[in-house]
């Protein structure tokens, strides 16, 4: 094997972007003889502050690993399924590309393509991606790990309620954190590593925190309690929390609700808003005037009520908060709740008030100056508590609890993360993304991920797409629910006119992220004509159905703009910097290593669509990085640019004139310093958020009413289009044959990046010596009861008959009914030769279909009923 | 939490380990036998004498140079002597360095290749010999304060652990001279005798000493897996098949059976293969279960890694 | 004289693997070698079981058994406290790693590929840079080797690279035989004990209390 080697020899330092996971950490890379030969935290961006982490510092082994996809290569056996045998044959870029055109030039419709990409290569996706997609004209497209492995139903209940991707605790000032099947702090991508070093900071300052989880995770491990929770039972739990607090405490921020939710909007017996009739305003009561006024108006203040009932316009209506009060006392008891959940009703009692009472509701605290309420206390979740069929209420339900107590985006309390008020650089005022209030007075969401926004919700057409996630007005990425024998069914049915021909992968490996790996293949990516795939290594989706791959290069191979807005998971909470941190190559991209940004625009190029991209790249990027172009950097249609002239004009036209891409290149970097106002935004942005979720109603109504005109009425649950919080069952939760007596459930561990790190040779050394990450960990009475010792083999079969194998763990760190599995292991492709066979396929345990479908978000439920049995032999350890 | 036993001295090191005490106890059964020839009526003993002190001196050449090629980097064992005021591997080296000095000029002058010179002067031989028998008895021993010295494993840092070399250094030197003995010296029936009465004697002593040492090893939980680990863990086999039923039942009754019923030297192969089995058994059986002391912060403990 | 010392806050210590890993990285480790140890470890009964991981690094200890132990005289302690190991006099006998109580020791036979399904017999650039780094300089194949706190980093006035690399900020290095320096004050007024003083070893490495 033969490198070229870079043209300097020069030892030097390069300023860059760590791909190693979402959460976008500045690295610096050493460069010696033209080899990488460290990388290490760039001590000058907030984003990683100075640290890096396992999964960072391994990626040199992933930069020169021998079994990288270097060259194009094309299938030769015309075989698809799991575990076939591609029979790669080397090709040229030339063949390869040429190959793809003429594909796409045959097409029937252009709508059959579908864009298929990875969640980890966050920012790499939001240029070619949605460019190509406006350019050729097709809607359909997936996140890989959408579903079952980000954050479906937190990532739109968080866009809903705090404008923002997700949420952390403001550990500046927070005391006591409850944690719902999350690790945020403890390792996941959410800041990771400044968060990890807040989180630290906390504890030793006597921050308390209390984890809900089946197992004794990392977070629960470092927690002041670890609550043993049933799989999915997150929501009924604090339902029963919030009835606690409610009805027996009768604690709660009344002047937040007031002003800030729209807790004290009237509702009429049919569950919509009393509006005003003249501006078609909410209204709410003022029991100082005795009088309904509009929600803006300036009335709307601390006089509303938030109890009672009221006659307005000779209609008797009342406070959503009242009726929220009223819902959870009668149907959330708490016997009931701990029943479903297993945590005790004392427990639920207890920490209801640790919450309230640390909340210290009232306080204030002045920060640079400015004075904003003091709420110490934050519930947050991810994950654990959002990867059920009931993935959309368990985050409401659980973000209410902050609501409640005014924690919401105020010093120590749960903040919309990464900061989604954003004033912009002083330069340039870009980007500029503050949230603004729709005309109901509830927030909407600017600089968001995606062109569709978590709120106002989808309307309700009939779906267009071939995955149908336009069928699911709340869903936000998802799209994996037709995975089923019947897919051509929906598609007829819903009269949806073109069919699936040729699909681009970038990065993802769904055959291992969506669902069992065979359904996947066999119902949903076998029905590509053509598939072409940019890819680092031959994985699993490669070898299935990959026609063409394409190597792509590594993060530190590669130009990306931006890395660090839209801000989802990079920025500090609390008041440090923003940072604009772009991605550069560290050495010259080794072999045929070619980038996917460059391809896509060398694609659409050779197609003659160019001129349709640079617009499309021009729409995308206000909405990415909120504020519009200026005509002086926007791309000229007729021009022609390269994929670095893009990276330029977008830098120069979001930081000033002088610093483009060369200026950026030196430091990696541009920050500059956050406002209180921004950090702690919810009182300075005259917006309000819904505890009652009023707009569900309609949702729910006009989806009934089309997919029964369609004669579908049963693609959905339309139970959980209710305006007040409620708990579901999860399939799981209803299997009551004794025979399947655990939950089986997935949990992700701080050192690997879902699929995409295991075959990373220093990750897999850590790995083989940790005592959980390849096993499958149960409670040792548990495993006793059922003649097992360490290490001994067993099935795991869910009641269709599916099972996994792999050696068990007995330990005490597990709820005694649950089995945990690390996610995304026990690997198979060719391509990956280490990490085949490390650990457990725990998808293969799910199913892909509407009944582990949340209506609401397209979430998909990722708990299992499984029986145990052994199977023959031992592993040595 | 598991521990493990370390894996760094294996199989080699057992067998090296063993080598030395069987061959320095070899030579010491030799020195007696020789003094004991002086003044007997048959060679037997003066012959018997010889072969200790040669086969001895052989095999103890064989277990240096066994260890020297495991060693990491052999090239740097002329170094190995330069630390014996707080390394037993450098005062081990020296003892053997001597021992092998001593053995050579014993053996080259009195067996061969100038057998005749010390043949007929027993004081200068015997001059020669104490010398040798005492940096035998120190070789013999040496092992278990090597062992000793290693202060976090409890099984081995115990001061029993000498005791316990020294003597089934001697049981297995013993068989040793017993089984050549009784192939290579015609007429040996009651110098073999006294070897047998040694040999189950030893047996006996190297009962008692295991069961006090094995008593003993209940203070600290890496000497409680150390222990459970022969006892029935993944010694076991090796320990109770392979050092008490092969190493010490075995020839302990055949010797029994040889005392009284004075049968020859077909009984006696057995009884010394046996024998001589022991000490390799028993020093791979204590190297394979010498466990470090967990590490202990806070309320935790863990093991060590990397064993 | 400076005496070099850690300090590791297991309070702050969540398990991240990343000081194992920039170790690694930093001092091309080969495979099996691993400087800064991360070991995990679960203790009492469910519900109440607790884990914590525990971050090793040499105790660089003030009567380091290993140096007692060494044979050659290859094992000998700097004027700062760090015990060094002459590759040109260890002989690789294991002694020492049996004698340390904390495993400080580690030795490799050679340098094994990380790939060895590559179809290569050529290592590719960067394995070949860690043979070469590793093979360089004091360490090497075949002599029991172990960490050195970083010195070559320390001399050029920059934190060990586990420390630096710390994303919990749970690890201090500096002087603690200055009463005045950060370690020696955290050390102290968290409770800072070394491991397993029993052994007498007095280490130079100390652990605050993990709650």
């Amino acid at each position: 094997m033969s490198v070229q080697v870079s043209k300097t020899q020069v030892d030097k330092w390069v300023h860059t972007s760590c791909g190693g996971c979402y959460g976008q950490c500045g690295i610096k890379a050493k460069v010696e003889n033209g080899i990488v030969t460290k990388l290490e935290g760039n001590p000058e961006t907030p984003a990683g502050s100075g640290r890096i982490c396992a999964k960072g510092i391994s990626q040199l082994m992933t930069l020169y690993d021998p079994h990288r996809v270097n060259y194009p290569v094309k299938r030769t056996n015309p075989e698809k399924g799991v575990g076939a045998d591609p029979k790669w044959e080397r090709i040229s870029w030339d063949e390869a590309l040429d190959t793809i055109i003429k594909k796409f030039r045959n097409m029937k419709d252009p709508r059959g393509t579908y864009f298929q990409v990875t969640t980890v290569q966050t920012s790499e996706i939001r240029f070619a991606v949605p460019a190509f997609m406006k350019a050729w004209g097709f809607k359909n497209y997936w996140v890989s790990g959408g579903g079952l492995w980000c954050g479906n139903g937190a990532h739109f209940m968080n866009g809903i309620m705090h404008a923002a991707w997700s949420i952390i605790p403001d550990w500046n000032y927070n005391n006591y954190t409850l944690y719902f099947g999350c690790s945020k702090g403890h390792g996941a991508g959410h800041a990771a590593l400044q968060s990890a070093q807040w989180v630290a900071d906390a504890r030793a300052r006597g921050m308390k925190a209390v984890v809900f989880d089946p197992y004794l995770s990392t977070q629960a491990s470092k927690a002041h309690e670890w609550v043993p929770i049933r799989v999915g039972t997150d929501g009924i739990v604090v339902l029963g929390m919030i009835n606690v607090i409610l009805n027996e405490l009768g604690v709660w921020d009344a002047h937040y609700l007031k002003l800030k939710t729209n807790a004290p909007y009237l509702i009429k017996p049919d569950g919509h808003y009393m509006r005003d009739p003249e501006t078609n305003k909410p209204l709410l009561w003022n029991e100082e005037l005795k009088k309904a006024v509009t929600f803006d108006d300036q009335n709307a203040n601390d006089k509303v009520a938030l109890l009672g009932t009221f006659t307005v316009n000779g209609v008797e209506c009342t406070p959503s908060f009242q009726l929220l009060k009223e819902h959870v006392r009668k149907n959330y008891p708490l016997e009931k709740c701990e029943k479903v959940s297993s945590v005790s009703v004392s427990t639920m009692r207890r920490i209801a008030k640790e919450f309230v009472d640390n909340a210290k509701i009232g306080s204030t605290i002045t920060i640079d100056g400015k004075e904003f309420p003091l709420r110490p206390s934050a519930a947050i979740f991810f994950r654990g508590s959002q990867g059920h069929v009931n993935s959309g209420w368990n985050c409401l339900i659980l973000d209410i609890l902050n609501q409640i107590v005014g924690a919401a985006d105020v010093p120590g309390g749960a903040m919309g993360h990464g900061p989604p008020v954003c004033h912009g650089h002083p330069d340039t005022g870009k980007p500029e993304t503050i949230p603004y209030a729709c005309p109901d007075g509830l927030m909407v969401v600017k600089g968001w991920v995606y062109d569709h926004k978590p709120y106002p919700l989808r309307e309700v057409k009939p779906p267009k797409r071939l995955d149908l996630q336009d069928m699911f007005p709340c869903s936000v990425y998802n799209a994996f629910t037709t995975c089923t024998k019947d897919w051509e069914k929906y598609m007829t049915d819903f009269k949806i006119d073109y069919r699936p021909e040729i699909m681009i992968n970038f990065g993802s490996n769904s055959v291992m992220t969506m669902a069992n790996a065979e359904e996947v293949t066999e119902n949903f990516l076998k029905k590509f004509n053509f598939i072409f795939s940019f890819n680092i290594y031959q994985n699993e989706f490669t070898e299935a159905v990959a026609d063409i791959v394409l190597p792509d290069c590594s993060f530190l191979e590669r130009y990306t703009p931006c890395v660090t807005f839209p801000s989802t998971f990079c920025h500090p909470t609390g008041m440090d910097h923003w940072v604009w941190q772009i991605r550069q190559p560290v050495v010259d991209p080794l072999f045929e290593r070619r980038d996917f940004n460059e391809v896509m625009l060398d694609i659409a190029k050779r197609l003659g669509v160019q001129e349709k991209y640079y617009q499309a790249c021009n729409d995308v990027i206000p909405v990415r990085y909120g504020g519009e172009m200026s005509e002086k950097y926007a791309l000229n249609p007729k021009d022609d640019y390269s994929w670095q002239d893009i990276c330029d004009r977008v830098l120069k036209d979001r930081l000033g004139d002088n610093k483009g891409l060369e200026a950026l290149k030196k430091t990696g970097l541009e920050k500059w310093p956050t406002k209180p106002e921004e950090m702690y935004w919810r009182w300075p942005v005259n917006v309000r958020v819904p505890i009652y979720f009023e707009f569900f109603i309609e949702a729910g109504q006009k989806a009934k009413e089309l997919y029964e005109s369609f004669g579908r009425p049963d693609v959905m649950d339309y139970r959980f289009f209710t305006p007040l919080a409620e708990w579901f069952p999860c399939p799981s939760h209803e299997n009551k044959d004794p025979n399947f007596d655990l939950w089986a459930f997935s949990w992700r561990p701080s050192f690997h990046t879902q699929s995409s790190t295991q075959n990373n040779a220093w990750l897999d050394e850590l790995s083989m010596a940790d005592p959980f990450v390849y096993l499958i960990q149960m409670n040792e009475e548990m495993g006793k009861s059922k003649g097992l010792k360490d290490f001994d083999i067993i099935w795991v079969e869910n009641s269709d008959g599916k099972r996994i194998k792999g050696p068990v763990k007995l330990v005490q760190g597990m709820h005694k009914e649950h089995l945990g599995i690390a996610g995304c292991h026990g690997h198979w492709a060719k391509g990956t030769p280490i990490s085949i066979g490390k650990g457990q396929f725990f998808d293969d345990l799910i199913n892909p279909d509407l009944a582990h479908t949340d209506s609401l978000t397209q979430g998909s439920d990722a708990c299992v009923k499984v029986k145990v049995y052994k199977a023959e032999g031992r592993e040595a350890r | 939490m598991r521990l493990k036993a370390q894996t760094k001295w294996r199989w080699e090191h057992a067998i090296y380990l063993a080598l030395v005490g069987i061959g320095t106890s070899a030579f010491a059964i030799g020195v007696v036998a020789d003094f004991a020839g002086v003044t007997a009526a048959s060679d037997a003993w003066l012959k018997m004498a010889k072969i200790g002190m040669t086969s001895g001196f052989i095999l103890v050449g064989i277990g240096l140079i066994i260890v020297l090629i495991d060693l990491g980097k052999p090239q740097n064992a002329i170094h190995a002597w330069k630390k014996p005021n707080t390394s037993w591997i450098s005062r081990g080296i020296i003892i053997l360095t001597l021992f092998m000095v001593f053995g050579a000029i014993n053996v080259a002058f009195y067996v061969w290749p100038f057998g005749a010179a010390l043949e007929g002067s027993p004081a200068a031989r015997h001059f020669l010999q104490v010398i040798g028998l005492i940096l035998s008895l120190c070789g013999v021993s040496y092992a278990g304060f090597l062992l000793g010295a290693n202060r976090p494993i409890a099984a081995w840092s115990t001061p029993m652990m000498p005791t316990i070399f020294l003597i089934s250094g001697l049981y297995g030197g013993t068989c040793l001279v017993q089984l050549l003995s009784g192939f290579l010296v015609s007429d040996a029936v009651q110098p073999l005798k006294y070897l047998a009465f040694t040999i189950l004697i030893l047996g006996i002593l190297q009962f008692l000493i295991l069961g006090f040492y094995l008593q003993g090893q209940n203070r600290v939980s890496e000497a409680r897996a150390s222990t459970m680990m022969l006892m029935n863990g993944e010694q076991s086999t090796l320990f109770w098949a392979g050092v008490i039923v092969i190493g010490l039942l075995l020839p302990i009754i055949i010797e029994l059976f040889a005392v009284t019923t004075g049968a020859g030297a077909g009984i006696y192969f057995i009884a010394g293969i046996a024998g001589i089995l022991q000490p390799i058994f028993l020093r791979q059986a204590i190297l394979a279960s010498g466990i470090h002391a967990p590490l202990r912060a806070g309320c935790f403990e863990y093991a060590l890694p990397k064993q | 004289m400076t005496r070099y010392g850690f300090a590791i806050d297991l309070k702050r210590c969540y398990g991240c693997y990343s000081c194992q890993t920039a170790c690694k990285a930093e001092n091309s480790t080969p495979k099996g070698i691993d400087f800064a140890v991360c070991v995990p470890a679960e203790i009492g009964t469910y519900p109440g079981a607790l884990r914590q991981m525990l971050p090793l690094v040499c105790m660089q200890c003030a009567k380091p058994s290993c140096m007692e132990v060494c044979p050659t005289g290859a094992t000998t302690q700097d004027e700062n406290g760090i015990v060094q190991v002459d590759k040109n006099l260890c002989m690789g006998c294991k002694y020492c790693m049996m004698a340390c109580p904390y495993g400080a020791r580690q030795v490799v036979d050679e340098v094994e590929t990380y790939f060895p399904d590559a179809g290569t017999t050529e290592l590719d650039p960067y394995e070949k840079y860690v043979k070469d780094q590793w093979n360089s300089g004091m360490r090497g194949c075949g002599i029991a080797v172990k960490c050195d706190y970083c010195m070559h980093r320390v001399k050029e006035g920059r934190q060990p690279a586990c420390v630096a690399c710390c994303p919990a900020k749970a690890r201090y290095f500096g002087d603690i035989s200055d009463p005045e320096s950060e370690i020696s004050i955290v050390i102290r007024r968290e409770r800072g004990e070394p491991l397993n003083p029993e052994f007498g070893n007095e280490p130079s490495c100390f652990y605050l209390p993990p709650r």
